[in-house]
């Protein structure tokens, strides 16, 4: 006998015509007794009409009178002029090297890591420098994050500030 | 006697275009079916549909005979489709909203008919409008599946080799569509 919590599983194989006997004929005599997977499968059977309902409205309103001819128009457009020399690179190339896969996965990768590099936010040196382009004689620094110490002082002779952050390769001066 | 698309597509490969004509009556209906479940417009539709068949002929000579013909139509028009739904996604929002009200606009822009009961119309405008935003809600690829064995009747097999996946992906797709489907319709289940 079949459990009722695995005739659930099973039901949508059985109602798409997918099962061979003879589980088949095992999960039909089960459904007939059953009133839970009686109801699965009409369930089943009435989204499915009135799935096909709507698209069927929709269709039936179609005019095909003119389909053919909308075909063989589109036969006689010549491909754009990018495609026959894309496909004619393609061809050559395929005929060239068979494997395409790890041509491809390749490409992919290259392509891959050159994005993640060019997207990857700038490191915080370079977030400091960014932020010192100066305008009108003024700067203005919007963010600084760094785990070294920083040191900041005004030098009222020379009108300037002056920003030390602990490593030798990041002194900047205004 | 009818002749088998086999026939057919053989006819074609030697240059035959009335051999292609048949099967262009014998699947446009079909195809067009499939490619308004995906896209939701008539005219885009028909467009799609025209394009795949034009698309099928153009490259008949690299069609391998060990498949079907329909499957391998069919693949091109979700592929076509898809690309016609991402396109039209970009579009402003805008743009979109007027297309809805146009001619031939979506699902529901149901077809008038004077004998139909104004209530039923009403209702059936509205189980279509839930039909739409069911279908909306799924990925192409779950739409492709849900229309190709609901609607079209495909196989798991055939439904595998159009959509280029295993006959479990298949599976858990078509469960995961069906169950946003009858939980947006639950009220007409
Ligand atoms: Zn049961």
């Amino acid at each position: 006998m079949i459990a009722c919590a695995h005739a659930q599983r099973l039901l949508p194989l059985l109602y798409d015509g997918e099962l061979e006997s003879p589980l088949r004929r095992e999960l039909s005599r089960h459904v007939t007794d059953c009133s839970v997977c009686t109801r699965t499968v009409a369930l089943l059977n009435r989204s499915q009409e009135l799935l096909c309902q709507t698209i069927d409205d929709h269709i039936d309103d179609v005019d095909f009178s003119g389909f053919w001819q909308g075909v063989e128009a589109k036969l006689s457009q010549p491909p754009p002029f990018w495609r026959t020399r894309v496909s004619g690179w393609r061809e050559s190339w395929l005929a060239f090297w068979s494997w395409r896969t790890p041509v491809w996965a390749t490409a992919m990768a290259v392509i891959v890591l050159a994005a993640v590099q060019f997207l990857l936010p700038p490191s915080p040196q370079e977030q400091v420098t960014k932020s010192l382009v100066s305008e009108n004689n003024q700067a203005q620094i919007e963010s600084l994050s760094t785990s070294n110490p920083v040191l900041v002082w005004n030098e009222p002779t020379h009108h300037a500030t002056v920003i030390w952050v602990g490593d030798e390769s990041m002194e900047e001066q205004r | 006697m009818e002749q088998s698309d086999w026939e057919l597509v053989r006819q074609c490969k030697s240059g035959d275009r009335q051999a292609f004509r048949e099967l262009v009556e014998r699947y446009q209906r079909k195809t067009v079916a499939i490619a308004f479940g995906i896209v939701h417009d008539r005219e885009d539709a028909l467009e799609v549909a025209q394009e795949a068949f034009a698309k099928a002929f153009t490259s008949i000579q690299k069609f391998k005979e060990e498949a079907s013909f329909y499957t391998w139509l069919y693949r091109i028009t979700v592929n076509l489709a898809i690309d016609r739904q991402r396109q039209k996604n970009r579009q402003p929002l805008l743009d979109r909203d007027d297309q809805g009200e146009g001619e031939g606009g979506g699902i529901e822009a149901m077809p008038d008919s004077a004998d139909t009961d104004p209530f039923e119309k009403v209702k059936d405008k509205e189980l279509g409008e839930r039909i739409r935003e069911a279908l909306d809600e799924l990925t192409p690829a779950h739409k492709a599946v849900i229309l190709l064995r609901e609607v079209e009747g495909l196989s798991y097999e055939e439904i595998s080799d159009v959509l280029q996946c295993s006959r479990g992906t298949v599976m858990s797709r078509l469960h995961y569509a069906r169950k946003k489907l009858q939980s947006r319709l639950r009220d007409d289940l």
